[in-house]
């Protein structure tokens, strides 16, 4: 050992002084370390400075709720204080796994924080080191490693801090309270030790002439009868609809260019067109009036549109491009994601704490985002709810919003996590998430415009017969078939399109109305929709009526999407349908104009002849601020699912849902069911047959066809039922629609994962639940 | 496909919706691409180019297949139904209003294949409960998912053709 001084500090400033001016001392509290490290001459202080006597040394609660540990308190002390052993057992456990008896009552909390690493390359004064002893090489980075960094380790120094108590304090988010020659500061726990980088030497970001006090443990949550926590994992899906992404691009001699599209947006494509290809002298118009189904791949110009463009300007002449199945893997896809959640709930089954964090693929070139956890904190009452969403850049393309995007996903993993948690408590997976219910909005604080939940869980569980479930899985058995009956909360967005929607309409002499507005039709009933609120404003029968869309010359309309259209666009169109009846009137001789426009005999036709006009026409405009905003809007659904599972085979099939919605007014009985059933069954592809894999040594998806990458068949399709609850919101949108195109997706996989698990007593927390994943819970019998 | 400057093309006459077509095509042109490109007739749609997906099925000599797999000059003299052979918007064929009556259709691309599919399978006559049309209809996919309404539809077809059957 070499010689050195030693002094007893009295105070915390007076050691803080010595610190600062002698820049080879060292503090010595319980000297485990140290004192070891100085036997082997790896540490050579000048001065050591006893510290001892600080007044560190006691365990005080805090005014938030926490504990702070005073820098001097031993490890044993810690690790056997009773607030510590009840409300930060890790802690506890931490310390007690680590050193002995005997050290754990030498050694104090901040002693700790500053070991330094047990490399043996760091202890062998004999050979380089870096850390020790800096620029003299590493030898351990081609030597003995077996116990080094795996991460964060530089050329330098691939050493790692050797304390388990820093891993539960990191782990329980502490902060360390250091005072210093300015000022006392406290450094959250992640952010104390250093990594190696260029100055191995350092351990931890303290400034010279800085010591550690104390270490605060943040309070925890109300103390949880029950937690559980677990990570879900989704896989990337595409869109796939039918159709083939096609442009044809029509190059016109006067000037003009008129692009056959498929779109969802017409007056976006004529944008972008204009402004890439710098077309501002010509007349672009893109036409889109049947699109197919899109399902968001025709949120943004694809590169079919691009390409077309390229080349029909390059060519002067027009030019077609048809992107091919195969091809159609490169256009976007739903950002597979991975996703932990922890619950926390009393022995009521009330929750206190709800946690769930998101990891979400995108590319390098673009941070591509989507409402993967917007809705987890609306659905369940929660004092502590934290989200936590980040994105993870891939080497791949940018995702693309498929119906229902991060709801579809987040939605998934919460719903799992609530039906492990019903388990965790002994209740039925309903009653749980109706012991939860809220009607506010709890994260913005202000009122739902409406919700008709609790009526989606009673109706639908009426519907589905759920009373009749048996609680314990593998209870439900017919032959050979494990039944499983799962369920789970669906929600999304309620609103108006935030760009300003405009809308026409006609009236023609020979009593007929023309409807025209550029939004499109993605086989969701735009034109039966938009049609039936023209007729009934205008009290004219169907066929009388006729809608155009799908058009970048019609009056302006935002990209269909988001669930919005039935909403703006509709609105737009009842608003112009009033108008005109305002104009209509001003030609009326009766002066009762309230009793006029109620009375189903009156022509508005007659008005027009009376104003000696062959046509009169009005455009209305419906705006949509965003912000000052009094009410949440949200769509729900309960959904509620019967599998069946082959137990010899592990063929899995969804023999029954029913998905009771509440979306507000609906106006089209027979294709509103249609938007749930078609939504209910691209789910059943996204739970158990979707996955657009990349093989990661080619860099390729290797999903090219129907054949490799399956979407739900007719077969595939069993017994599904839709429930429309009643739902008056006179807030949400003037004409009171909430939109049906995303919520019917929501809850379905959520609900027939937890079917599966039902069925199994297996949870498969990865979508799809392929065979392969299901084997575990599928024990073969003698 | 690409076409090649040298390629020899080959006459084939083909009945198509009762009309014949003699053309001179190239030997990879399929079925599907004749009638979309050279016969104009686009109600038959491509939805995978791989037979996949069904949206192409069309009725050859009166059975059903994937237009999308078959060379066009393999089917000399043969006769071709289309969707644009079935039925007007004045006179629909009975399965067309059918699948509107049970909205069996969401954004229609597939649709037509799968009209054709239907009178193929009823023609095959295999197919007699729900289960059997379900698995019978399964080589057309739609990706709206009207799948409920596509099974109902065919069996309100089938129904009232077979009561028609018993009052003759």
């Amino acid at each position: 050992m070499k010689r050195f001084r030693y002094m007893k500090a009295v105070s915390v400033r007076e050691a803080i002084g010595i610190l600062a001016a002698e820049p080879g001392a060292a503090l010595m509290a319980g000297g485990t370390n140290l004192v070891d490290l100085m036997k082997y001459d790896v540490s050579t202080p000048t001065v050591v400075v006893d510290i001892n006597g600080l007044p560190l040394h006691d365990i005080t609660e805090q005014p938030d709720g926490g504990l702070r540990l005073g820098a001097l308190v031993s490890n044993a002390d810690v690790a056997y204080d009773p607030r510590i052993t009840e409300r930060y057992p890790l802690l506890s456990s931490a310390i007690l796994a680590g050193a002995s008896g005997q050290l754990r009552n030498m050694a104090t909390v901040g002693g700790n924080l500053l070991q330094r690493t047990r490399c043996s390359y760091f202890y062998d004064v004999q050979v380089p080191c870096n850390k020790r002893e800096p620029g003299s090489g590493c030898p351990a980075k081609t030597g003995l490693n077996r116990g080094h960094a795996i991460l964060g380790a530089s050329p330098l120094c691939i050493a790692t801090h050797p304390s388990d108590m820093c891993v539960a304090l990191s782990a329980l988010d502490a902060t360390i309270l250091v005072e210093g020659l300015r000022d006392v500061r406290s450094i959250p726990f992640s952010e104390f030790h250093r990594l190696p980088g260029e100055s191995p030497e350092r351990d931890t970001t303290l400034e010279p002439g800085e010591i550690i006090l104390a270490v605060d443990l943040p309070p925890l949550p109300p103390s949880m009868g029950y937690k559980v926590e677990a990570t879900y994992r989704t896989s990337p899906e595409n869109h796939h609809p039918m159709e083939l992404f096609a442009s044809t691009v029509v190059w016109g001699a006067d000037k003009t260019i008129t692009v056959y599209d498929k779109t969802q947006s017409p007056k976006s494509v004529q944008i972008y067109l204009k402004a890439a290809f710098l077309l501002f002298g010509r007349r672009v118009r893109v036409v889109s009036p049947y699109v197919g189904g899109a399902f968001g791949l025709g949120l943004r110009p694809q590169q079919s549109v691009f390409l077309a463009m390229l080349a029909a300007k390059a060519l002067k002449r027009s030019v077609r491009v048809v992107i091919p199945r195969d091809q159609m893997y490169t256009l976007g896809y739903r950002a597979n994601a991975i996703q932990t959640v922890s619950l926390g709930a009393d022995e009521d089954g009330h929750l206190h704490a709800l946690k769930q964090e998101a990891i979400a693929a995108t590319s390098q070139y673009e941070d591509a985002q989507d409402p993967m956890l917007f809705f987890s904190g609306l659905l369940y009452g929660c004092e502590n709810v934290k989200l936590a969403y980040k994105l993870a850049k891939l080497d791949t393309i940018s995702p693309c919003d498929m119906r229902a995007p991060g709801a579809a996903t987040g939605m998934f993993a919460l719903e799992s996590a609530m039906d492990k948690l019903a388990y965790a408590t002994g209740r039925d997976p309903l009653d749980l998430r109706l012991e939860n219910y809220i009607d506010y909005d709890q994260m913005e604080h202000r009122k739902m415009s409406s919700k008709a939940l609790r009526d989606c869980y009673t109706q639908g569980a009426d519907k589905f017969g759920w009373s009749a479930r048996t609680a314990a899985p593998r209870s439900m058995r017919d032959g050979r078939d494990l039944i499983g009956w799962g369920m789970a909360t669906g929600i999304w967005d309620a609103a108006l399109s935030p760009l300003p929607a405009r809308a026409t309409v006609t009236l023609t002499a020979d009593n007929r109305l023309e409807v025209t507005t550029s939004v499109t039709d993605i086989g969701t009933g735009t034109y039966t929709i938009l049609s039936q609120l023209a007729a009934d404003a205008m009290q004219l029968p169907m066929d009388r009526v006729t809608t155009r869309l799908g058009d970048s010359s019609l009056p302006y309309n935002p990209t269909q999407g988001g669930s919005w259209t039935a909403s703006t666009a509709g609105s737009a169109v009842q608003a112009a349908c009033e108008k005109l009846k305002d104009k209509l009137l001003k030609h009326s001789h009766r002066t009762d104009q309230a009793s006029l426009t109620s009375d189903p005999s009156v022509e508005f036709v007659t008005l027009l002849n009376v104003a000696g006009k062959a046509r009169m026409e009005a455009t209305a405009t419906i705006t949509n601020l965003p912000f000052g905003k009094k009410f949440t809007s949200a769509t729900h659904s309960a959904v509620f699912v019967e599998v069946r599972i082959d137990e010899e085979l592990g063929a899995i099939r969804v023999t029954r849902v029913v998905s009771a919605i509440a979306a507000g007014r609906i106006l089209n009985p027979l294709t509103a069911q249609s938007q749930i059933r078609g939504a209910a069954i691209m789910a059943i592809g996204k739970a158990l047959h979707e996955d657009a894999a990349s093989d990661h040594n080619l860099g390729r998806c290797m999903a090219h066809s129907f054949a490799d990458y399956h979407i739900p068949s007719n077969a595939d399709v069993f017994d599904l039922e839709v429930i429309f609850v009643k739902e008056l919101d006179t807030e949400v949108s003037p004409i009171g629609t909430k939109g049906l195109g995303e919520i019917g997706s929501v809850a379905v996989a959520p609900a027939i994962a937890n079917a599966v698990f039902h069925a199994t007593g297996y949870r498969v927390r990865e979508l799809p639940i392929t065979i392969d994943r299901l084997l575990p819970g599928l024990p073969l019998r003698e | 496909m690409i076409l090649t400057q040298d390629s020899t093309q080959i006459e084939v006459t083909i009945h198509v919706n009762g009309t014949p077509h003699a053309v001179k095509i190239d030997p990879c042109v399929t079925l599907l691409d004749l009638l979309r490109d050279h016969l104009q007739l686009t109600g038959s749609k491509k939805g995978c180019d791989h037979g996949q997906c069904g949206a192409c099925t069309v009725l050859l000599d009166g059975k059903r297949v994937n237009s999308c797999l078959v060379l066009a000059v393999s089917r000399e003299g043969s006769t071709v139904t289309t969707i644009e052979g079935l039925g007007s918007i004045a006179n629909l064929h009975p399965l067309q209003s059918a699948f509107i009556r049970h909205d069996a259709l969401q954004c229609g691309y597939c649709t037509p294949g799968q009209i054709c599919s239907a009178i193929g399978l009823m023609l095959e006559g295999h197919a007699k409960s729900h289960d059997e049309i379900r698995e019978g209809m399964s080589g057309n996919l739609c990706r709206c998912g009207a799948y409920i309404g596509i099974v109902e539809a065919i069996e309100d077809v089938m129904e009232s053709e077979s009561s028609r059957g018993e009052n003759r």
